[in-house]
């Protein structure tokens, strides 16, 4: 690609983990530019849904306190997470007890997603932003990426070769229903055409195992389960 | 599984998380970002005295494990437009060098990552067993730290940045002021 050669990689924390944003391009100042836009869309994603900062949207909104609507942003990522809860009949749940609502388990593949939006829309020719393991890759080559042992943070279990896709990662999924790790499940990995989708269906996966593989085929995604030591790919 | 083309299972062999080390900026291009419209960045490093070091861990609540920090003043025409402050952490297998920007009033601007090292220690990438894959999927051959330098899985925490942060503006407030 003649209007690709120059490579810019940047990163900052954000969302609770760092957030590395690659892009390429023609030249390093507009990369640089859309770099910092697409970060502006993470930074904006974690203001609005972070649970943890008593300041974000959706905290005003657990203790009532949200004045007038919801920013879309918000809206699309809560009504997701309805759809998903009714479709993976509670495996996938943001309700968080007397908490209110929870979305660290599908806001942070949303963010991913807009960033990825940013980048294409500001003419970027490739990129990727990973988000501490829950990354979107586009553009016209296919990227090979570590799958870390879940068990084993030291060790890569996997390569996969991603391209135009998304990626997310999860370790030791809690049971929603019991707050407790998953049985005999240290962690999952999905591919999926969005990473808020590929983030959510981690838990799913974590959760029910074999049993998600009807809801990933639904979602266009595959999986990676890790159990007892071993690797099973699903609805692959 | 063994006849995915986009997974590689790498099971029953030994091949350690590379040693990650990236570097994202230099402490110039990272100055450029945090404040364009400076014209100058005057040093303006500071040597703790061992009362600065206690009154910073009092204020921020932070571990001080540097005898001095790297300080910048961004000027633009001999006007103070911000402090470009250079800072590290430690967590348990990385460390992180990350610049904050600090307006003239001392409130953060930008926070961005110069440089992510990671070890796990016991480093085994096994090259050799990993060639062999090459082409499979088409493509060039596949080595961890060169070719594989995204990783999924294990999330990294940006709690050691976010404390070290404190630990800046403690800095600023006690001595910069």
């Amino acid at each position: 690609m003649t209007s690709c050669c120059v490579e810019a990689c940047r990163a900052r924390p954000l969302l609770g983990t760092l957030v590395e944003i690659t892009a390429w391009g023609a030249d390093r100042a507009a990369l640089d530019d859309a770099i910092d836009r697409s970060f502006d869309a993470v930074a904006t994603v974690h203001r609005l849904m972070s649970f943890q900062e008593p300041d974000s949207e959706l905290s005003r909104h657990n203790r009532g306190a949200a004045a007038g609507g919801l920013h879309p942003w918000t809206q699309r990522v809560l009504a997701a997470a309805t759809d998903l809860r009714a479709r993976s009949g509670g495996a996938f749940d943001a309700a968080c007890g007397g908490a209110g609502i929870d979305l660290s388990g599908i806001a942070k593949g949303f963010a991913v997603d807009r960033a990825i939006e940013t980048l294409r829309s500001a003419g970027v020719a490739r990129g990727i932003v990973n988000a501490g393991g829950d990354l979107a890759v586009f553009g016209d080559r296919e990227i090979p990426v570590g799958v870390r042992d879940p068990a084993e943070p030291g060790r890569l279990a996997a390569i996969v070769r991603l391209g135009n896709t998304a990626f997310a990662s999860s370790a030791r999924p809690l049971d929603p229903m019991t707050r407790k790790p998953a049985s005999a499940c240290s962690g999952a990995s999905v591919r999926a055409p969005s990473c808020m989708i590929a983030d959510a269906l981690t838990k799913v996966v974590g959760v029910s195992g074999e049993a998600a593989v009807p809801l990933l085929r639904e979602m266009g995604a595959v999986a990676v389960l890790f159990r007892d030591g071993r690797m099973v790919a699903l609805a692959d | 599984m063994s006849r995915s083309s986009w997974l590689l299972p790498l099971a029953s062999i030994v091949v350690a998380v590379p040693a990650q080390a990236t570097q994202y900026l230099s402490v110039e291009q990272a100055q450029r970002l945090c404040f364009p419209a400076a014209s100058e960045f005057v040093e303006a490093h500071i040597v703790f005295t061992p009362a600065d070091v206690a009154a910073i861990e009092r204020a921020s609540g932070q571990k001080v494990r540097t005898r001095g920090e790297q300080v910048w003043r961004a000027q633009a025409g001999g006007r103070l437009l911000g402090f470009f402050i250079v800072d590290y952490v430690i967590g348990k297998h990385e460390v992180i060098d990350y610049a904050v920007a600090l307006d003239a009033s001392g409130k953060v601007g930008r926070i961005e990552i110069l440089q992510y090292r990671e070890s796990y220690g016991g480093e085994i990438a096994n090259r050799d067993w990993l060639a062999q894959f090459a082409g499979k999927g088409g493509g060039a051959s596949l080595a961890p730290g060169r070719d594989i330098t995204i990783i999924s899985g294990a999330t990294l925490s940006s709690r050691h940045v976010t404390e070290g942060v404190k630990r800046v503006l403690a800095i600023h407030d006690l001595l910069l002021r």
